[in-house]
C-alpha cells in the first residue's frame, strides 16, 4: 500500500506536467493526489465499497485543493484536476470495453453503472466542498461592508 | 481612459482562459472585472466553451462589441493561473492596462515545458498509474513503454488529424494491442492493470471536473457541452481498447498461435 501511495504521488505530479501546471505547484498537486488515493485505499479495505471510498477521497482532495488554492491565491482547478485523476474511473472504462468485447453484456451493464456511480460520487464530492467554501467566502466578503 | 485597449485586454484574457480549459464562470468573472474597471454602465459578457461575446457600452461612448469563436482548445493550467494573476493585479490597480496587455501577449508565446519534458512526464505517469493500481515492476515498465508510444503517435497524428475522438481511439487501440503482444510474448499474466494504467493520461479529467463545476454554478450550456466532451473521449477510449484487443485476437487466430 505504501508503494501504491508513492506511485500515486509520482503519477499525479507527472500528470500535472501534461496539464502545464507551473513547476512550483507540482509537489503540492502530487500530495493532493496521494492523499486522496491513500484514503481511497484505506476505505476500500474497511468498507469494500468503491462509491463511498471515492466520495470520501474526493471530499479530502477537494478540501486540500481549496486550502492550497486559498494559500497560493490560485484557481482551485490547479490542484483539483490533478488531485482527482487517480479516482477517475479509468478502470471502469476498460472493464466496459473488455466485457463488451467478450460478448458479456450483463457484465458490461454492471460495469457501466458502477462507473456511472463512481463518476456521480466524484461530482457530489466536488459539489459539497465547493458549496462549503462558497458559503465561507460570501461571509468574509459581506462582513467588512457592514 | 482608452476603452479600446481595455476592451482588447479583456477579450484577450478571456480568449486565453477559455482556450486553456478554464471554468466558464471564471472566464466570465475575469472579463467582467476587467471591463468594470472602466466604470461604464454596461459591461456584459457571455461565455461558452466554444466561443464568447462581450459588450462595453455607455451613453457617453460608442458601444464596443466583439464575438469570438474559440477553436483548438488544450489544457493549460499554468496559463489560467497567470491570466488570473494579471487580472488581480489590474483590478487592484497595481499595473496599468497597457502593461496587462503586454503581459497577456507574452503568455501566448511562452513555453512552460519542452516536448522532451512532456515525453518523460507521460512515461513516468503511465508507469506511476500502473503502480498506483497495484501493478508489479514489470507491469510499470510495460506501461512506461506504452507511454512513450502514445506520445510518438500523438506527435504523428497531430499533423494530420484534429478530431480528439480519433486521436484518443487510435492511441487506446495501440495501447491495448501492444500490451497484449507484450504480455503474451513475455508469458506475463494479466494485461488489465497495464492497460488501465496506460490509458490514464487519456482519461478526460479536466472535462469531467469542469462539467461538474459549470453545471453546479448554473452554466448549463457549458456544463452539458463538457459532459458530452467527457463522454465522447471515454467512448473513444473504450472503442480503441475493444478494437485493439479484437485485432490482436484475430491475428492470433490467423497465425495459429
Amino acid at each position: 500500500m505504501i508503494i501504491q501511495v508513492i506511485s500515486a504521488f509520482i503519477a499525479t505530479a507527472a500528470f500535472s506536467i501534461l496539464f502545464y501546471l507551473p513547476r512550483k505547484y507540482l509537489i503540492l498537486a502530487g500530495m493532493a493526489g496521494a492523499a486522496g488515493w491513500f484514503l481511497y485505499l484505506l476505505l476500500m479495505n474497511l468498507l469494500e465499497d468503491k462509491t463511498y471510498a471515492t466520495l470520501c477521497a474526493t471530499l479530502v482532495v477537494a478540501l486540500v485543493s481549496h486550502i492550497l488554492a486559498r494559500r497560493n491565491k490560485t484557481p482551485v482547478t490547479m490542484f483539483l484536476i490533478p488531485g482527482i485523476i487517480p479516482l477517475v474511473p479509468g478502470a471502469g472504462m476498460y472493464y466496459i470495453a473488455h466485457s463488451v468485447f467478450n460478448n458479456n453484456i450483463d457484465l458490461a451493464v454492471h460495469y457501466f453503472f458502477e462507473t456511472f456511480k463512481i463518476a456521480g460520487a466524484i461530482a457530489f464530492g466536488i459539489f459539497i466542498m465547493d458549496t462549503i467554501f462558497r458559503a465561507i467566502k460570501e461571509k468574509k466578503v459581506r462582513e467588512p461592508g457592514k | 481612459m482608452n476603452y479600446n485597449t481595455l476592451f482588447k485586454t479583456a477579450v484577450l484574457a478571456g480568449e486565453i482562459m477559455a482556450q486553456s480549459g478554464s471554468e466558464t464562470f471564471r472566464v466570465e468573472d475575469t472579463m467582467t472585472r476587467i471591463l468594470r474597471t472602466s466604470g461604464l454602465q454596461v459591461a456584459e459578457v457571455y461565455v461558452t466553451p466554444t466561443g464568447f461575446m462581450a459588450t462595453l457600452s455607455d451613453p457617453k461612448i460608442q458601444p464596443i462589441t466583439e464575438v469570438l469563436r474559440i477553436n483548438n482548445r488544450f489544457s493549460d493550467l499554468g496559463r489560467i493561473n497567470e491570466v488570473n494573476q494579471i487580472s488581480r493585479d489590474l483590478c487592484e490597480l497595481r499595473i496599468s492596462i497597457d502593461e496587462a496587455y503586454d503581459r497577456l501577449i507574452k503568455i501566448r508565446s511562452k513555453v512552460t515545458y519542452s516536448k522532451l519534458v512532456i515525453l518523460i512526464a507521460t512515461i513516468v505517469s503511465t508507469g506511476g498509474f500502473t503502480g498506483l493500481f497495484g501493478g508489479s515492476f514489470l507491469d510499470c515498465f510495460i506501461a512506461a513503454v506504452n507511454g512513450l508510444m502514445i506520445v510518438l503517435i500523438g506527435q504523428i497524428l497531430l499533423m494530420k488529424v484534429d478530431s480528439t475522438f480519433m486521436i484518443v481511439t487510435v492511441k487506446s487501440f495501440f495501447i491495448a494491442f501492444f500490451t497484449m503482444v507484450f504480455t503474451i510474448s513475455l508469458k506475463h499474466a494479466g494485461p488489465d492493470i497495464i492497460i488501465i494504467g496506460s490509458i490514464m493520461p487519456l482519461v478526460p479529467g479536466l472535462p469531467i471536473t469542469n462539467a461538474i463545476r459549470d453545471t453546479l454554478t448554473g452554466d448549463y450550456m457549458s456544463g452539458t457541452a463538457r459532459a458530452v466532451e467527457a463522454f465522447v473521449i471515454s467512448a473513444g477510449i473504450a472503442f480503441g481498447i475493444g478494437f485493439g484487443m479484437g485485432f490482436f485476437n484475430l491475428l492470433e487466430r490467423m497465425l495459429g498461435l
